[in-house]
């Protein structure tokens, strides 16, 4: 359920944190910054910070596989990949070749409910950076060719290879949705979508995506680093002001269902250990509720001293590995524990007992000190985030796009820092045996390394 | 869309607008691109524990954090010949348990206080790490210290790691790429070198060890004298010294001598490994290379760039962009005690593993003969970015310098490898591709054999392949 990326490298730029150290508790988080939006409805984001000769660009697309058409899944980031693939005044590979020569690298995301393009550069680099995405966004679609499109469809094909198709347990988590979601709901397909509806894609399609959701009044722009902003402000308005906004199709309300689909998937895969993975509906990011799941899934399995692990690595021993997390998304969340059994024991021993001990958490709530443990750990993550030039403004962007509100981070945090053992025992209550889907994988052959249920 | 629609509706009482043609669009003026600012990495300041500790810091304030890395020489190089996996599950079992605290107390006490500590073993160093705040700093410290001067090896503890361990090593064997890099690796330093194992073990060995083995691995290699402290956060020199006087000044150990590492072997050679239902095939190919040392190290760090250190490298270009075999490609040059080699990797569709494979091969042909102008410019551009990312933050920087601890180079290496690569020029990048020796290429592919051999016997009929297990 990772987004995919452009380019294989950067996925661990994705991953969340690990938790570093206590704050002081008086420390006050923010990241300032400057918004405006351009008549056009663009947002801009402006940070400055001269700390290092280097900037950051980020433009964050209010589209995903979510908004994709029946028979096309996997668009949204098909789509992505053309992005790079040359307009009428910096043909073909130019938008990669101008940035590297000059230093400059970018990447891209697409996620369920997301676009994100960043570049990252020497500062004298800056406004070529902004150029090159004002010029793709005001015109991509003129420059479009069947090529293109077949070249890169390829290439997402391999990309889904390598990343789901090889790669062990891959396909979990391009069924899961499935399983989930049901027929037809904007999150029941993977991003990655299937070959089939990558081969129908024509060029056509591309040009209508472009149209509908690459207009300026459905993106964020923020600028971060080292440069001027009273300097900056009128080549924003040059490179991007000229845009025209489009006409944003209404959304439809997306249904939040409360229970799976399926409540049982079984897969299996070229693997020599089971996995499973156990999910239940959460609410969607920012929500009310939502910070409550990843308090619960920290109390559950963040450290040595959680729960779970205790339980089922330390105590029964019936697990190789344990995590609990909630992957929260636009409009309807999943909480899920994932587990590896020992050697001779089996998934549904693990199934058995994670059931157990959130029954008891359901009944008992955790304890004061489990709270403060796992409520610390996020303070300091928090504080983690403003380190990188990089985290600080895809957080901004974030916050803008699923907060509706930019200056958001202490806001966030406070969900956390206020939530109370009741608050995460009502979210335990809400992970009943009748609301979860359990997916498994297990090893294609049966020899005498297989572990676990027959 | 909207503007079409727009002009379309006008009512037809005036000619067409004359402006229309005449004024050129904003975005067709490109913008001017200034001059770099300067910038050098910061160099560390370096001073000694009273136990003869060297420790680097960069003074990193602004938020309240700090970053630790202790670099100790060792590594896997010190793994028995029969014992592979020993140093590392040593190493993993420093924080299980130290001192008066057990497993879950040891990690309860790290918890409370979302303080970070683990410990990790690579070729011939171990590194621990700590990511603690300002305000925890201290008590993070005391826990460090704890466990590399006292750690317990509680035998139930010890077990439950081993498990934990062998589902690793399982799970590293099912990933097609983890498989073609031990693979490589095997063959490149060669047998019984001391780095041609992966540092996890094998199922067979980590069955075998004991508490006590791990325990005398662990005395083997910890002392002060063989640590040096690598911090960057919101920490003056001073107090740095005094908490770490505090916590580390009692500690001593009797190491053994660090083991010599002789030259690898650099076996060339054409293995494959077979990997049924693989949608892809992973392909890996060696070359020997250049020492940290070798004045040819660092202009071939910019040509290994241009060969698939980035998205328009030649590699990445060709097998991705151009023929869409692949999902990336790449190119990376790579030093460690007694060694230097480049090696090259992608993972490209089954049915054209052989045409992509030529392609590869021919790619680091080419290199040998030389890059262009723009090529280095390309090169030098993201060497500098590097270089500035790797200032971003107090855990890129500790963990940067750690780097430059575990090649044994000395505090300003960081600086000097940017100056280098700015200096470089077309002639000294290829000099330095040019002795690069094509002949020599460990060549591994992993992948549907009854898919690739075929294609293979096609294309590469000359070829001789040796057919090898995970």
């Amino acid at each position: 359920m990772l987004p995919l990326c452009l380019f294989v490298g950067s996925l661990l730029a994705q991953e969340p944190a690990a938790p570093a150290a206590a704050a002081p508790a008086a420390t006050a988080l923010s990241i300032p910054h400057e918004e405006y939006q351009l008549d056009n409805g663009l947002n801009v984001i402006l940070m400055e910070d001269h700390s290092l000769p280097q900037v950051t660009i980020n433009i964050w697309y209010g589209v995903g596989s979510k908004d994709e058409l029946v028979g096309r899944t996997g668009f949204a980031h098909l789509f992505e990949h053309l992005m790079f693939m040359g307009t009428t005044r910096l043909p073909d590979s130019g938008f990669d070749d101008l940035m590297e020569a000059e230093g400059g690298w970018n990447n891209a995301w697409t996620s369920e409910d997301a676009t994100d393009y960043y570049s990252v550069g020497p500062s004298q680099l800056l406004t070529t950076l902004l150029w090159m995405d004002a010029d793709r966004m005001e015109g991509l679609d003129n420059a479009m060719t069947q090529e293109k499109l077949d070249l890169q469809r390829e290439v997402v094909r391999n990309e889904r290879r390598q990343t789901s198709e090889d790669a062990p347990y891959g396909m979990l988590w391009v069924e899961l949705g499935t399983a989930l979601y049901p027929e037809g709901h904007p999150y029941a397909h993977s991003v990655i979508g299937t070959h089939q509806d990558l081969m129908a894609a024509e060029v056509s399609d591309v040009v209508d995506f472009f149209q509908t959701w690459y207009v300026p009044n459905n993106a964020s722009l923020v600028v971060a680093g080292d440069f001027d902003s009273s300097e900056l402000k009128p080549f924003i308005e040059t490179a991007f002001g000229s845009i025209p906004a489009g006409e944003l199709p209404e959304r439809p309300a997306v249904e939040t269902p409360d229970k799976p689909v399926e409540q049982l998937l079984e897969l299996t895969d070229q693997v020599q250990i089971p996995m499973t993975v156990m999910a239940w509906h959460s609410p969607a990011a920012l929500q009310e509720g939502d910070a409550d799941y990843d308090l619960l899934a920290a109390v559950l399995s963040s450290g040595r001293s959680s729960r779970l692990y205790q339980r089922l690595v330390h105590q029964d021993q019936l697990a190789l590995e344990i995590s609990a997390y909630q992957f929260s998304q636009m409009h309807s969340s999943i909480f899920m524990v994932q587990a590896l059994p020992t050697e001779g024991h089996t998934v549904e021993e693990i199934e058995a007992v994670v059931a157990e001990e959130i029954a008891k958490l359901a009944a008992e709530g955790p304890t004061q000190a489990e709270l403060e443990r796992v409520v610390n750990q996020y303070r300091v993550n928090a504080i983690g985030g403003l380190e990188s030039l990089d985290s600080r403004a895809s957080a901004l962007n974030r916050y803008h796009y699923l907060a509706g509100e930019t200056d958001y981070l202490a806001t966030d945090l406070a969900r956390y820092t206020n939530a109370t053992l009741a608050d995460v025992q009502t979210a335990a209550q809400a992970l009943t045996p009748d609301r979860v889907c359990i997916a498994r994988v297990r090893p294609e052959e049966s020899d005498s390394t297989t572990q676990g249920a027959e | 869309m909207t503007f079409f629609l727009a002009f379309l509706a006008c009512p037809k009482t005036v000619e067409p607008p004359v402006a229309a043609v005449a004024a050129p669009h904003p975005l067709d003026v490109r913008p001017e691109i200034g001059a770099p600012a300067d910038f050098a990495p910061q160099a560390p300041q370096v001073f000694t524990l009273d136990n003869g500790t060297t420790v680097w810091l960069v003074e990193r304030p602004g938020l309240p954090l700090v970053s630790v890395r202790m670099v100790l020489g060792g590594g896997k190089a010190m793994d028995p010949a029969d014992q592979p996996g020993l140093v590392n599950f040593s190493d993993t079992m420093l924080t299980h348990g130290a001192g008066d605290l057990n497993s879950t107390a040891f990690a309860g006490a790290l918890e409370q206080h979302a303080l970070s500590l683990w410990a990790n073993s690579g070729q011939a160093t171990t590194w621990v790490g700590l990511e603690a705040t300002t305000d925890t700093l201290e008590v993070g410290l005391d826990l460090m210290a704890s466990a590399v001067s006292a750690p317990r090896f509680d035998a139930e503890e010890v077990d439950r790691v081993r498990d934990r361990l062998i589902g690793e090593v399982q799970m590293s064997l099912d990933s097609p790429a983890t498989v073609a890099r031990w693979v490589a690796d095997s063959f490149y330093f060669g047998e019984d070198h001391p780095l041609a194992h992966p540092g996890i073990g094998n199922q067979t060995s980590l069955t075998s060890i004991t508490a006590k083995d791990l325990k005398s691995s662990w005395s083997a290699r910890f002392a002060p004298e063989r640590a040096t402290f690598v911090v960057s956060g919101d920490v003056t020199q001073v107090d740095l010294k005094a908490q770490l006087e505090d916590s580390f000044g009692d500690w001593t150990g009797k190491p053994s001598p660090l083991p010599e590492i002789g030259p690898a072997a650099q076996a060339s050679g054409y293995y494959l490994v077979d990997n049924p239902g693989a949608t892809q095939s992973v392909l890996r190919v060696v070359l020997p290379g250049w020492q940290a040392d070798d004045p040819h190290y660092v202009p071939a760090t910019l040509g290994s760039v241009v060969l698939g250190g980035t998205f328009t490298s030649r590699l990445n270009r060709l097998l991705r962009e151009e023929k869409g075999y692949s999902y990336g490609a790449r190119a990376g040059v790579g030093a460690g005690p007694g060694y230097g080699r480049m090696v090259t990797s992608s993972s490209v569709r089954g049915d054209v593993t052989a045409l992509a494979l030529v392609d590869m091969l021919a790619e680091v042909e080419r290199i040998t003969q030389g890059i262009d102008a723009a090529e280095l410019k390309k090169a030098q551009g993201a060497a500098i970015t590097d270089a500035v990312s790797a200032m971003e933050s107090r855990s890129s920087i500790a963990a940067s310098l750690a780097g430059v601890v575990a090649m044994g180079q000395s505090p300003d290496r960081m600086a000097m490898e940017l100056q280098t690569a700015r200096n470089a020029s077309v002639s000294t990048v290829n000099a330095a591709m040019a002795t690069l020796d094509t002949d020599a290429a460990l060549i591994v592919v992993v992948g549907d054999l009854s898919v690739i051999q075929p294609q293979l016997a096609d294309v590469l009929p000359d070829v001789n392949w040796t057919v090898v297990e995970k």
